[in-house]
């Protein structure tokens, strides 16, 4: 499978910065992946975020090396214009990146701006809120809304632009419980049904480890950790180091087997509670007294 | 603030312009006409397209709450504009000094009448405009016949969305700072300006960064670029002409029936 | 001994006619810590921002530190109830640390030497005396939410309000704050956080209280609370992983568990009980 986010040996101080905000940063994202990034803060999750999207260079200029394409388009030298339909990119607040009164008209902004026909932008829309299930939000007010309807709203007006990846920079910080679920969900559906390549920069590891195939852990400009969340997990020392959260029924596991005296294992990291549950009992009834 | 409200109605359907014009042509009546029977039809047809529109409750709210301004108006006219019979005076002849002042007579009352009904039907339309037209559509026929630039007619939807977002950004301000004992008391201007300070600049640099970041957003989805189209396109159909029409007629119809001494009356001066 | 907090039939309306507490009563003693808990929209934010003045009850009674709350205006009940609300950059607007933290003193009009002093004890207590001259701006997310804490706290404040400490934050930040103001609680304060944030619940918190549809729905011990799982389901909220984990295996798990730690302990015990080797601790 090919990578439709290539990252090689990326490095970058901000203008006014004393150190850099990224130091070699290479890795890729194969088409159809979910991929997670967290670490603590200042660690560098927004900026790479940035020279995937272009912001880096074009927003904020620096000392940028090494290289980052995204489905062939080399970023730095390519326009917002011409990135927006290979990635888009959902942020954290959910008031202060929509711009329109109504859903429909923000989920119409983007392909507007391109000059995308009526007809056509009208399917796009259709397709944009069907795809995050507020197809009954179309006529709704946005400041009406709850934070986790607005959310969507922001993804579906990202949609739109029909890109191939979709970041999203701690989408769910803002929200509750409820609003965080359905974040979440949408972007599940959206990885596995739809296709999308997904990147979500988060903190709140129990979701990132439900639902991404690989977690990208950054910490001070260096990514410390890369792969499947049951291997990052097993890495929880490094975890705890960096400020990083480790989910609760992972290193309870990790946990509970090295008391046992039983060497870590990658298939014995729950990454649910389902999962632990299943474990947990298995552990259990091996030792019950035949 | 009247808020566009949703539903389905002939109303909703017009074009803006449509409504633009016949709300002009409701303020030409109102000039026009003085007799307050004739107003009050006027003020009634509005609530009629109201109706039409599904937004009779809004529209009455509207103006119960301009009833009140047209009362001040009604108590100024007759206490300012007396012509003709008195029928009383506020203060009774019988009081020393104040006796007698103030009279309210007959054609004060009459003017007083006509003037309040006056500028309830002047205003009487914009309830059912505002809440049949989307503020967007409003905007939109402006860039249409005006020619106004797409950036400025933006400008005017990004206000009214944000807005009550910085409201309230404003008011969570307020009570941070009040919960620090911040409290405005006094009428000293100077002590006034320094008590700006903590609601000012909180939200000024709030206000900064999230500019920021909406530019940066709306950069991120081509905003800015050659060839813009637009997902709605307004049109003048068939239903916007044909109320065009009937408005322009009514109109014609009531400067003549005027010219005729209809809708007039005389109202008794000193 | 009077509560500190003694709220009765608390009724709110907002001026849209939304009916935000629907009879909240509760009572809250001295040198509790109390976490609230609640969607977006339950009353909780509506509840706390009664005991300092800032909402007006419509019906029902609010008593802090002895004092009817509605006697008094909300600059008097700084003096009392101390507010962090939960974006810092909400309440900073000085030149200097020092003099952010000097704010809210100097609006009690206390005298120059008092200000000093409670300026000083303040920034120890969140550990940024350092920084003192420093301009506000230049600070990190998590200095300047400790900075709103000084601030607050250097009006002396009985009972201490922190609104959503952990949302937004950095994981280290958010336990850094929690547990600044847990050191706060030891040293006296009553301390009442809202948070989303089920895990910092059963670590920090005594008391939780759930809030639903403007009622409270549960109020108890953590432990006592987090038990109730299906009654926190009725409004989607969840315990820790760790605590369902446990409810899942009633029958080797009878109680509540709060960490990981509890149900390390735990499973070994019950592994120990069936005969299995267990390596000491």
């Amino acid at each position: 499978m090919s990578e439709i986010v290539k990252v090689e040996n990326l490095s970058f101080r901000y203008k006014r910065g004393t150190t850099p905000a990224l130091t070699d940063i290479s890795f890729g994202v194969r088409a159809g992946e979910f991929v997670g990034i967290t670490g603590p803060a200042g660690a560098g999750k927004t900026t790479l975020l940035s020279c995937i999207n272009g912001v880096i260079p074009h927003y904020y200029s620096g000392d940028l090396q090494g290289q980052v394409t995204v489905n062939g388009l080399h970023v730095a030298t390519s326009t917002f214009r011409d990135l927006a339909s290979h990635v888009g990119t959902v942020f954290e607040d959910p008031d202060f990146q929509m711009v329109s009164i109504s859903v429909e008209e923000e989920v119409a902004f983007g392909p507007e701006n391109l000059g995308i026909p009526p007809d056509e932008i009208e399917v796009r829309v259709q397709d944009a809120l069907q795809k995050t299930r507020i197809s009954d939000l179309r006529e709704r007010t946005i400041s009406t809304l709850s934070g986790g309807q607005r959310q969507r709203v922001a993804i579906s007006a990202v949609l739109s632009m029909l890109p191939r990846v979709l970041l999203l920079d701690e989408p769910t910080s803002e929200l509750d419980p409820i609003g965080t679920h359905e974040v979440f969900s949408a972007l599940r559906e959206l990885n596995r049904q739809v296709g999308i390549t997904v990147v979500v920069v988060s903190q709140k590891m129990e979701r990132l480890v439900e639902n991404a195939d690989r977690i990208l852990v950054l910490s001070e400009g260096r990514l410390i950790l890369s792969g499947a969340p049951s291997e990052v997990c097993l890495q929880h020392d490094v975890l705890e180091q960096v400020g990083a959260r480790v989910p609760q029924v992972a290193e309870f596991m990790i946990s509970l087997l090295s008391r046992l005296d039983r060497p870590p294992q990658r298939d014995l990291v729950p990454l649910t509670v389902e999962g632990a549950v299943a474990m947990l009992r298995e552990t259990l009834d091996k030792s019950g007294v035949a | 603030m009247m808020e566009y409200v949703p539903r389905r109605s002939l109303i909703h359907n017009l074009h803006p312009l449509t409504k633009l014009v016949w709300s002009l042509i409701i303020l030409i009546l109102a000039l026009v006409f003085n007799n307050p029977w004739y107003l009050t039809a006027a003020i009634l047809s509005v609530v009629l397209v109201g109706l039409i529109g599904k937004v009779v409750k809004e529209t009455l709210v509207y103006l119960g709450a301009m009833l009140l301004v047209s009362g001040f108006v009604f108590v100024f006219q007759v206490l300012f504009r007396p012509g003709g019979q008195v029928l009383f005076t506020v203060f009774p002849s019988s009081w020393s000094v104040v006796g007698g002042w103030l009279p309210v007579t007959e054609g004060g009352v009459l003017y007083g009448i006509a003037m309040s009904l006056r500028m309830l039907c002047i205003v009487s339309a914009f309830p059912v405009i505002l809440s049949t037209t989307q503020p967007r559509d409003i905007i939109m026929a402006m860039v249409d016949t005006l020619r106004v630039p797409y950036d400025y007619a933006f400008m005017f939807t990004a206000a009214l969305r944000f807005m009550p977002i910085v409201m309230s950004e404003v008011s969570t301000i307020s009570q941070a700072q009040r919960s620090r004992a911040y409290a405005v008391e006094g009428w000293n201007p100077i002590r006034k300006l320094k008590a700006f300070a903590p609601i000012a600049m909180p939200i000024v640099f709030i206000a900064i960064e999230k500019a920021d970041r909406l530019g940066l957003c709306m950069d991120l989805r081509g905003y800015g670029s050659k060839g813009r189209t637009y997902l709605h396109v307004l049109k003048l159909r068939f239903l916007d002409w044909a109320v065009l029409a009937l408005t322009v007629i009514v109109l014609i119809g009531s400067i003549v029936a005027a010219t005729q001494g209809y809708g007039r009356i005389v109202i008794p001066q000193k | 001994m009077v509560p500190i907090i003694e709220v009765k039939d608390l009724h709110h309306r907002y001026p849209n006619g939304c009916h935000a507490l629907r009879g909240v009563s509760v009572t809250i003693d001295r040198g509790e810590f109390v976490a609230i808990i609640g969607q977006n929209g339950s009353g909780k934010t509506t509840f706390v921002k009664h005991l300092n003045g800032l909402l007006r009850a419509t019906t029902g009674t609010v008593y802090v530190n002895g004092q009817d709350v509605s006697k008094h205006k909300v600059s008097e009940m700084a003096r009392v109830v101390g507010y962090c609300f939960q974006n810092p950059d909400h309440q900073i607007f000085c030149d200097t640390v020092y003099n952010e933290v000097a704010y809210g003193p100097r609006n009690l009009h206390l005298s120059q030497a008092e200000i000093e002093e409670r300026v000083i004890e303040a920034l120890g207590a969140v550990g940024m005396l350092h920084l003192q001259a420093s301009m506000p701006r230049d600070l990190s997310k998590g200095q300047r939410q400790r900075l709103a804490v000084a601030a607050v706290l250097s009006m002396h404040p009985e009972v201490l309000i922190v609104d959503e400490p952990t949302t937004g934050q950095d994981y280290r930040d958010g336990v850094d704050m929690l547990s600044l103001v847990q050191r706060l609680n030891q040293a006296g304060h009553t301390v009442l956080f809202i948070t989303h944030d089920m895990p910092m619940v059963a670590r920090f918190a005594q008391r939780v209280i759930v809030f639903r549809d403007g009622q409270i729905l549960l109020d108890g011990t953590t432990r006592e609370v987090f038990g109730q799982a299906d009654v926190l389901r009725t409004t989607f909220l969840a315990p820790p992983q760790i605590t369902s984990l446990a409810q899942a295996l009633p029958e080797f798990f009878p109680d509540t568990v709060l960490s990981v730690a509890e149900m390390v302990d735990q499973t070994l015990a019950v592994l120990q009980k069936r005969g299995k080797e267990v390596r000491p601790s």
